[in-house]
């Protein structure tokens, strides 16, 4: 067990070199002068210089990318030209309203997602079933940017419930936002829960349950729920890794400053310093996250954890 | 057994997301006969006019008629939605063979490498990506295919290992077949029920894509009436002018969920155990 964590840190660091690396070679691959691309054509010579040695452009790219990574051992992302300011202190401005926003959509998600899909499940022949059935694919086939609009459009325009963009109003401007990301995904959820869930009511032991006289409830609750809930609590962790990458659509159509809109904002300001810095770390929270899914897994599933014990002792000999 | 879902309703599936496509597809055909008007002629003395009347979905603030527009659209996307795919799946089977059969170093290669494709957000790599290389219709679909390789690598993958390891396979490889018949003839055909699926749910997917890139002005270039360059429009006008996100969107809804359907149909249809069935979202743009 030991060492199957172990195994799999060891798989990050690849992983986020790759990553550190690509987002460094944008540095010499854009096309032009970088410092121009980044400052404008009209910079005087003496910034130019300074900037270029800054970036570490000036000495090979081999030496220049241990240096950034060196300094990101450190914690130190770098710094912007284009805003005056650490790269640090930019994406932890932009933090919050990330977090917050996928708090929020989560909840959602969850809420609506998985009691519709379990309702769906038990009342797989019914009409509401397959009403459910058909309003999760239609969800589903809904990106949340065409919901953010028409959120926008009838609870901001037309009935005024909600603020239709800024950060301004508290939690309250995180509504609509929230709603656009985490319905769609709740339909997901509905569907995962669902299938899950029939899955699980054909076994032996939900039939056992039953027999026994429980209540159709109790059987639903405390014997079908625990088993059906695993796939859908890996989707929970990918979704959270997804959403703290922030949600570049949905922050731009609401005018949110997260995470999404500051990747966005770098790109079009050419602010390589805050992408690359931007990039790393979302890449860094999706593969923890991704590790912890799986960890938790293996404390849900017993037969999971079993079959790695077994694959490292079978690497032991 | 079929959990969940009969015979006749799997059937319904297929049909209604067979009819919508197929629908669409005639639509982005006789586009020209259809459209009362070109999808890029200004009238600027109807700007902004509402749906009914002569514009049947109305016009957009340069007087354009928006039903064209719509109808025209369907075309960028279903082109951009197939192209795609195709190149997608010619290179992901590709390397998911290379990875599934030989195995070793080549898999272990391949595989970190789609590990760090899929750390980075799909649409942010496919801005990132675009932004450099600039907009137009086939730096869109060079992008899209970037973003989307990983998964079916990885799809074609898991099946040739599983199929690599049955018995007849071993038995064409006793006989000394060369290995380049094995894998088309013996390995491939076994692993395409799944491709399948996941490539027909991908098309919505793709869709959604290159509507969100446009939308952000990173993938089609207006005029052109592509459904993300209207939204991106739309978006200005979303008090005065509401029909402008309406139409578009419920396009754009439609074909998604007509993809989807079949997809999902295709799925049981292929593979009617619960738990073996793929579900598609992996790489789909959230948020």
């Amino acid at each position: 067990m030991f060492k199957y964590v172990v195994r799999r840190l060891l798989i990050l660091i690849p992983i986020l070199l790759g990553v550190a690396l690509i987002s460094s070679l944008m540095f010499y691959i854009v096309p032009g002068d970088i410092v121009r691309v980044m400052l404008g054509q009209h910079i005087d010579p003496f910034t130019y210089a300074n900037v270029r040695k800054a970036l570490g452009l000036d000495i090979p790219f081999g030496e220049n990318f241990l240096g950034f990574m060196r300094n990101i051992c450190r914690g130190d992302l770098g710094f912007s030209y284009i805003q005056q300011r650490s790269v640090n202190q930019v994406i932890l401005e932009a933090l919050p309203v990330t977090i917050k926003l996928t708090v929020v959509s989560l909840l959602v998600t969850i809420i609506v997602g998985i009691p519709v899909g379990i309702l769906a499940a038990v009342k797989d022949r019914r009409a509401i079933g397959q009403a459910v059935n058909y309003g999760a694919m239609i969800g589903f086939s809904m990106p949340s940017f065409l919901l953010a609009l028409f959120l926008q459009l009838f609870f901001g325009v037309w009935l005024g419930w909600f603020p239709i963009a800024g950060s301004g109003r508290g939690l309250i401007s995180y509504v609509l936002p929230g709603l656009a990301i985490g319905l769609p995904s709740a339909a997901f959820y509905a569907r995962v829960a669902r299938a899950s869930m029939l899955e699980v009511l054909t076994q032996e032991y939900i039939l056992f349950a039953t027999a026994r006289g429980l209540p159709f409830n109790r059987v639903i609750i405390n014997h079908g729920l625990r088993n059906a809930l695993i796939p859908v609590i890996t989707q929970i962790g990918m979704d959270f890794g997804m959403f703290m990458t922030g949600a570049v659509l949905t922050e731009t159509i609401f005018n949110l400053p997260g995470m999404g809109r500051l990747i966005f904002s770098s790109i079009n300001a050419r602010d390589f310093p805050v992408l690359r810095g931007a990039l790393l770390f979302s890449a860094l929270i999706v593969v923890i996250v991704n590790l912890l899914v799986d960890l938790s897994y293996i404390r849900l599933d017993p037969r999971i954890a079993s079959a790695i014990v077994r694959e490292g002792s079978d690497a032991d000999r | 057994m079929l959990t969940g879902k009969g015979m006749t309703e799997i059937n319904k599936t297929i049909i209604s997301g067979g009819v919508i496509i197929t629908l669409l597809i005639i639509v982005a055909i006789i586009a020209p006969l259809i459209s009362p008007s070109e999808p890029l002629a200004q009238n600027l003395s109807a700007s902004l006019s509402s749906p009914g009347g002569s514009a049947f979905f109305g016009t957009d603030s340069l007087g354009r008629d928006i039903f064209s527009r719509v109808v025209y659209g369907s075309r960028i996307s279903l082109t951009v939605g197939i192209t795609v795919l195709t190149l997608t799946l010619f290179l992901g089977t590709f390397l998911g063979m290379l990875a599934g059969y030989f195995g070793g170093v080549l898999d272990s290669v391949l595989m970190r490498v789609s590990d760090v494709f899929m750390s980075f957000p799909p649409l942010v790599l496919a801005m990132i990506v675009m932004a450099f290389i600039g907009p137009g219709i086939a730096n869109l679909v060079g992008v899209l295919v970037i973003i989307r390789w990983p998964q079916f690598a990885r799809l074609v993958r898991g099946q040739v290992i599983s199929v690599k390891g049955m018995a007849y396979v071993d038995a064409a490889r006793i006989a000394g077949t060369h290995p380049l018949k094995i894998v088309l003839k013996h390995i491939l055909p076994n692993c395409f029920a799944p491709v399948i699926t996941y490539g027909t749910m991908s098309v919505g997917a793709i869709i959604i894509d290159e509507t969100a890139l446009s939308f952000l002005g990173l993938g089609i270039q207006p005029p052109a009436p592509s459904w993300g360059v209207m939204l991106a429009d739309a978006k200005n006008y979303i008090a005065a002018a509401p029909w402008l996100v309406m139409f578009p969107g419920l396009a754009m809804i439609v074909t998604v969920l007509g993809f989807n359907l079949l997809g999902d149909g295709l799925g049981y249809l292929l593979n009617p155990k619960q738990s073996e069935r793929i579900e598609v979202t992996h790489g789909n743009i959230k948020g």
